[in-house]
């Protein structure tokens, strides 16, 4: 089933399940709609999300008029959260996994990567 | 003869050329004084190879700069490119004149250069003793004894090996530029050094400009901020601002912010490191501190607009909290922004270990950390 902008068709859990101690996954398109989400898309939307979305452009944009290429993880790390955003390079799909200080970034960012792999397998035609 | 006036029908026919052996150091020297527009008296054996040093030693003059030739003007100088001949006049007047162009100088008017061929001793009492820079007399057969007691005193003595250049105002400091340039194109043509000595003296008088527009515009400017914007180094800076004083009669120096030397000590630090190709630091949105190690196209100004972007999550229930860093991995590049009361902002070569670099700074953020930087920059 493809994903789509705001519905819950794409099930994370599964992939997610593994960083235990997250406290938010979110699959953004690149022009900042949900494409899948751990949170319920249909009720009020956290007051993060733009901003994740900000930061996750302004990333790409910083690097699309240079000779640099190939953004395809960030990280954020603070005293309290950690967030790891994960751009899928075809789709543009940014994939953001959010979590406490104690959250193994490792493994976010493997996650994070899973999950990429997996919406765009989903979105390929089937033969 | 002893008078020191230029007398063309003196010239010899058969004398070797002045630049023949002139070593890198008095070219340099002499350079650096034209640069400056220090007052001088050119003297050699005879009118011909006074000349020639004399045309030598124009090449070395800013092309935005207007030369006015004045005194007993020899026929073959009159045709130099850009030249203004000044008609023999009552002494005052042209004294009154230079003085006058002078002053334009100070409104944002072409820098004047005076070249008068005569007696020094008449030309400095008549016109040249009220004016304090950008002159030069060619003369002949005066001795270092003679100009001094013509003028008000010498500073230095540049001897080339068919004439000497007496200085009235004391020599830059440091000649790194001059000998940079003369070194490289010590095997060029002399278009080739031309072109390059032009090229550097332009871009000193476009970059003062440029410092003088910024702060006109209300911004605070820094050193590191003029550093990266203007793509110069500390010597070039340097040159920008003395070479400015001496056109403008304008010190900018007090009204930029010069690096401090905590942050000097820092960005020299990582430079012993191999990972970093760039550093930038920020208080607030000034740019306070940095330094380019390798060939990297980053404006820091992209620190900045990052930082602004985490500073905004901060603000809500996912805030990372203070102090936070920020990764970006490329394909080419690692990107590294921190912040710790400051905001410092790295490019690492792609590939490098970012944990193991942020765990290497640790000490010396603290140690920034601890000074109160805003004050002391």
């Amino acid at each position: 089933m493809k994903p789509s902008p705001g519905s819950k068709a794409f099930d994370l859990s599964d992939l997610v399940s593994e960083v235990k101690d997250r406290e938010a996954v979110v699959v953004l398109s690149a022009e900042g709609q949900v494409i899948a989400s751990d949170f319920d898309p249909t009720g009020q939307k956290p007051d993060w999300l733009e901003e994740v979305h900000a930061l996750a452009t302004t990333m790409t944009s910083l690097f699309q008029d240079s000779s640099v290429s190939g953004l395809d993880r960030a990280l954020v790390e603070g005293s309290k959260k950690k967030l790891v955003v994960h751009r899928n390079q075809r789709l543009g799909y940014f994939v953001v996994i959010i979590g406490p200080e104690t959250m193994n970034i490792g493994l976010a960012g493997f996650t994070a990567k899973n999950i990429s792999s997996a919406i765009e397998s989903s979105l390929r035609p089937k033969t | 003869m002893t008078d020191g006036a230029l007398r063309p029908d003196q010239a010899g026919s058969s004398v070797p050329k002045a630049e023949e052996v002139a070593g890198l150091q008095e070219e340099a020297m002499a350079l650096a004084a034209i640069w400056h527009r220090s007052r001088m008296v050119i003297s050699a054996p005879s009118p011909e190879l006074a000349v020639q040093l004399c045309i030598k030693l124009a090449s070395y003059i800013p092309r935005y700069r207007q030369v006015l030739l004045g005194g007993n003007v020899p026929k073959e100088v009159r045709y130099l490119k850009g030249t203004k001949f000044l008609e023999p006049g009552e002494s005052l007047s042209q004294q009154a004149a230079f003085q006058i162009s002078l002053a334009e100088e100070e409104l944002g008017a072409a820098p004047i250069q005076v070249i008068h061929f005569g007696d020094p001793q008449s030309a400095y009492r008549d016109i040249f003793s009220p004016i304090d820079r950008g002159w030069m007399i060619v003369t002949q057969n005066m001795s270092r004894a003679a100009v001094e007691k013509a003028t008000a005193g010498l500073q230095a003595e540049i001897r080339f090996p068919h004439g000497t250049v007496f200085l009235l105002d004391p020599l830059p400091a440091d000649l790194t530029i001059e000998r940079s340039i003369l070194n490289e194109t010590s095997n060029s043509s002399p278009g080739v050094r031309e072109y390059m000595i032009q090229m550097k003296e332009t871009e000193v008088r476009l970059a003062f400009q440029a410092i003088l527009a910024e702060m006109e515009s209300g911004r605070t400017v820094t050193q590191s901020y003029l550093a990266e914007m203007l793509k110069v180094r500390e010597k070039t800076y340097h040159k920008i601002l003395e070479v400015g004083l001496r056109e403008r009669r304008m010190d900018l120096t007090p009204y930029i912010k010069e690096t401090a030397p905590k942050v000097i000590k820092f960005l020299k630090a990582i430079s012993l490191w191999n990972e970093a190709s760039l550093a930038a630091i920020f208080i607030h949105k000034s740019l306070i501190g940095y330094a380019k190690y390798k060939d990297v196209d980053f404006p820091s100004q992209n620190f900045l607009t990052l930082g602004e972007r985490v500073e905004a999550l901060s603000r809500t229930e996912i805030g990372p909290g203070h102090p936070w860093f920020l990764e970006l991995n490329t394909r080419e590049m690692n990107i590294l922004l921190i912040k710790h009361r400051l905001l410092y902002g790295f490019v690492l070569a792609a590939g490098a270990d970012s944990a193991l670099f942020r765990i290497k700074l640790e000490g010396l953020i603290d140690e920034l950390a601890r000074e109160d930087i805003g004050n002391s920059s």
